[in-house]
């Protein structure tokens, strides 16, 4: 053995180590807890924040049923579905919340959910129900609006029009389509009031926007840290002041053009390991105390419309004229006006 | 028929490490190039890298991404010079002191660095109050071509002190001396003489800084983001995990991976003047100036006092915003140790504490495995080189060295691909983050491990060999205590780039297998700045206990 390098013997034995813990990595990863499987849900951010719904629904749900949840959050709306998408082989969540009815056609397209006709669903609103499949349930809604900060704007505009005007320059906080929900849907409110001419209307636009931003988590967050007095968000937001914060001082707009409609649904994972408890999971978003958190805590309008509303909503509103493109229009034309719209961007 | 191992070629011990490195980069790597010039169907076309070429949106990204690295290039290069100019021809008290500052951003990850930024710099930050206080209008810098290129300087600026003045200090006096003499300005010797002196340093550090910003990737993805500000690492990460379009991203990764291996072997190029470098040999004598209380000494503290702000002010606010707590989304905050308690206490843990937690276990659980994996490539390929007959010594170290010039986005989207064709239980698995991590790490550690056996002395070896010790005990007893202080500092470099490694990670996490970065990007997004200044101190503490390790064994101030 005299010839042997012992140099190679060092690194034989480097090796072992190596592989070992090759093997201690696969052991982690694969150690099923038989006791109790955690229940995986996957949101966008806002929902799974100490402030959002999530960790207080996520508490009571844990306690009623003896078993622990996961949330994750692996961004904005869209990017939970292509994360979706992405795993669709080898899914790793159990439950989604937060693919809205823009989404709704991708969604059944990829084929990532499983149906489920929610007992509780008798109590949603019929006017609510966007998949007639059952493969997303709706649990929360609202409107796509423009919210202002009182104290950095006083003269409001009134219409997606007035958004163009010179004294908005670099005011407004948009969200990305290709990355959120909201971006998407401001996207599509444009196209449901210019139609063809929405990349004009873009053009005109775009002086006034300060940034576009992945989330509506971040681009909110630039909004309340003052970085711009406009922002892209819910007809409900300002609840969530007058409640939490008790203070009026951020308000949103009712546009002449009419507000997009934004119904949340929420589905279960092709492939699930979990299903019994998806559909407890389902059913509980449906009940009447996670109802309440929604509306305080997501800060939207829940889905049971009989829900009774804090005081706090009297500053949210209802959109008199509720914008929306079909969902099959949507699902032929989206991808090409959302590059369209990327391409115009850039320019 | 016996065959003496010690006589056969080189290149037979390197197999292991040729099927390592072949297996965990060239393979994934060529599959996505290759991917980048096919149509759906698979067949040989043009046309996706065709339809970016010929996109106004991807061409403007292009554009961008070179026009900030140039700007960032410029002002990194312009700031670093005078400090160049001190640290080169002044001893002082504290000096050392400045130098430990210097290396900051060196062990700062990308991502706490965007979040020192947006707090420090953020119109409620340290910054705006500051200015707020002195009776000045805000400064609005976040979110803005302005914050990448002051990030990017931030990050850069020490490189070009360290390169240039470690040039700058080996220079002779004597031809300055001699058009001195000759009756020539300052400005004037410094545009005729010094300048050309330093040169060769100044391009050095020019192209790497160039080749940093141009695959800088967390930065622009946060303080950018909108489709204004993007470049083409955002846009393939895009591409790839949101847009779902991996053949566009394919095509897109090769444009920007032919641009970077050629931005490298560019700057391998500017290494032949390393050799002029050697030629000045040690320091040259020159005296050292000490501090005097004049125009000049003042100008060095403004200038000591704008690296501090510029280099401390950011990170100190991760560390202090990681004590507030806040009841609401925009109210006022308090002083709270809740984050640490969510992380550390496992009663008190809620959905916070519990991901928390996950991401610092897996996150230390990766770095130490990147170590397992690079240290004995690192060492086997180091051994061989120095110590064997090879044919190609130069290319056997190029191949191990190249995965320098992949950007770990690329990296991490080649590894997407080839999780698409392994087992369902392999995809989104550790193991793959892993061996991203070791790829990424490879290059950096395999260098101090090389320049460590390169220094040590075969002949001691040899010695102890004809004395009789078996080889095992050699390499245990000689060689091992020489080359320990390479391998510790190569360790070291394997464990800090990959607990700050964001890129490929997030090509490739899932819940399972989030990192403290992702964490911390991720609590960014929904501006839960208070839990991420959490994760972000003790990911900084991590990294700072590593490079003081660094700086034990190797030096790494000199």
């Amino acid at each position: 053995m005299k010839s042997f390098p012992g140099f190679l013997k060092a690194v034989l034995i480097l090796t072992l180590l190596t592989a070992s813990s090759l093997i201690f990595a696969s052991g982690r990863q694969q150690s099923p807890d038989t006791t109790s499987k955690p229940l995986i849900v996957y949101s966008y951010d806002s929902f799974a924040s100490e402030w959002g719904a999530g960790p207080s629904i996520i508490a009571e749900f844990e306690e009623k049923y003896g078993v622990t949840v996961e949330l994750h959050a692996p961004g904005d709306g869209v990017t939970v579905l292509s994360q979706l998408i992405l795993e669709k082989d080898n899914p790793k969540a159990d439950v989604v919340i937060g693919l809205d009815n823009n989404l709704l056609a991708r969604t059944l397209k990829e084929n990532i959910l499983e149906k489920y006709k929610s007992a509780e669903i008798k109590k949603v609103s019929k006017d609510l129900l966007f998949d007639k499949s059952y493969h997303l349930t709706p649990y929360d809604y609202g409107y796509f609006s423009i919210c202002y900060d009182k104290e950095n704007i006083t003269n409001l505009p009134q219409s997606l029009e007035d958004l163009t005007n010179a004294e908005y320059k670099d005011s407004l906080v948009l969200m990305d389509p290709r990355t959120s929900t909201p971006g998407l849907g401001f996207l599509l409110w444009t196209i449901a009031v210019y139609g063809d001419d929405y990349l004009e209307y873009w053009d005109r636009l775009k002086p006034s926007i300060l940034t576009v931003t992945e989330s509506w988590s971040s681009g909110y967050g630039l909004f309340l840290k003052e970085e711009a007095p406009l922002v892209l968000s819910y007809s409900t937001s300002p609840v969530y002041h007058a409640e939490y914060e008790d203070t009026t001082r951020y308000g949103a707009i009712k546009f002449s053009e009419g507000n997009y409609e934004h119904i949340e649904g929420m589905g279960i994972v092709k492939g699930t390991g979990n299903r019994d408890l998806a559909e407890k999971f389902i059913d509980f978003m449906l009940a009447d105390s996670s109802q309440k958190t929604l509306a305080l805590s997501n800060i939207m309008f829940p889905s049971v419309t009989e829900t009774e509303l804090p005081e706090s909503f009297k500053h949210a509103f209802y959109a008199d004229n509720a914008l929306l493109i079909e969902s099959d229009t949507i699902e032929d034309k989206s991808s090409d006006w959302v590059q369209q719209w990327i391409e115009n961007y850039g320019k | 028929m016996i065959l003496s191992l010690r006589k056969v070629r080189g290149e037979i011990y390197l197999i292991p490490a040729f099927l390592f490195i072949l297996i965990i980069f060239y393979i994934p790597l060529s599959g996505i190039l290759i991917k980048g010039i096919q149509n759906e169907n698979g067949q040989f076309s043009l046309e996706n890298i065709i339809g970016i070429i010929s996109s106004p949106y991807y061409r403007k990204t292009i554009f961008f991404t070179f026009s900030q690295a140039i700007v960032s290039t410029v002002f990194s290069i312009i700031i670093g010079i005078p400090g160049a100019w001190i640290m080169s021809h002044y001893s002082f008290p504290g000096k050392k002191f400045i130098k430990a500052i210097i290396t900051i951003p060196f062990i700062l990850p990308s991502i706490l660095v965007v979040l020192g930024f947006v707090l420090f710099f953020g119109k409620n930050g340290l910054l705006n109050n500051a200015l707020n206080v002195l009776g000045f209008e805000d400064l609005k810098l976040l979110y803005s071509f302005k914050a990448i290129i002051i990030a990017h300087v931030f990050y850069n600026f020490p490189i070009a002190i360290r390169i240039i003045s470690s040039l700058w200090e080996k220079i002779p006096q004597s031809q300055m001396m001699a058009a001195k003499s000759l009756g020539a300005g300052k400005i004037r010797v410094f545009r005729t003489i010094t300048f050309h002196q330093i040169l060769p340093s100044i391009l050095t550090s020019s192209m790497i800084i160039f080749i940093f910003c141009f695959m800088s990737f967390a930065i622009i993805l946060v303080l950018g983001g909108g489709p204004e500000l993007s470049t083409v690492e955002v846009e393939v990460y895009r591409l790839a995990k949101v847009t779902l379009d991996l053949n566009r991203g394919s095509s897109l990764a090769l444009i920007q991976s032919s641009l970077t291996l050629l931005f490298m072997f560019l700057y391998s190029s500017l290494e032949k003047y390393k050799s002029y470098e050697e030629k000045l040999l040690t320091k040259a004598n020159r005296a050292r100036y000490s501090l005097k209380l004049d125009l000049k000494s003042f100008l060095i503290i403004i200038y000591f006092i704008f690296v501090l702000l510029l280099i401390v002010a950011p990170p100190l606010s991760v560390v202090l915003e990681s004590f507030k707590e806040s009841r609401s989304l925009s109210g006022d905050s308090h002083f709270s140790l809740y984050w640490y308690r969510e992380i550390f206490n496992p009663n008190s843990r809620g959905t916070y504490g519990k991901i928390a937690f996950n991401s610092l276990i897996n996150s230390l659980f990766y770095a130490i495995s990147t170590i397992l994996f690079t240290i004995p490539v690192s060492t086997l390929v180091s051994w061989v080189i120095t110590r064997k007959k090879l044919r190609f010594p130069a290319l056997t170290e190029l191949i191990f060295l190249l995965p320098f010039g992949i950007s770990s986005v690329i990296l991490g989207l080649s590894y997407m691909r080839l999780s698409l064709m392994l087992p369902d239980s392999f995809k989104g698995s550790a193991i793959l983050v892993i061996l991203a991590h070791s790829v990424i790490s490879l290059p950096l550690v395999f260098k101090p491990v090389l320049s460590i056996f390169r220094k040590v002395k075969i002949s001691l070896r040899e010695a102890a060999l004809n004395l009789g010790a078996s080889g095992f005990r050699t390499f245990i007893d000689i060689e091992l205590p020489l080359i320990k202080s390479g391998l510790l500092t190569g360790a070291i470099f394997a464990f800090a780039v990959s607990i700050g490694e964001m890129n490929a990670t997030l090509m490739l996490s899932r819940p399972g297998t989030t990192t403290l970065p992702i964490t911390i990007y991720r609590l960014i997004g929904s501006y839960k700045f208070f839990g991420a200044c959490a994760l972000g101190t003790i990911l900084m503490f991590i990294c700072l206990v590593a490079f003081m390790a660094i700086d034990k064994f190797d030096g790494f101030g000199e």
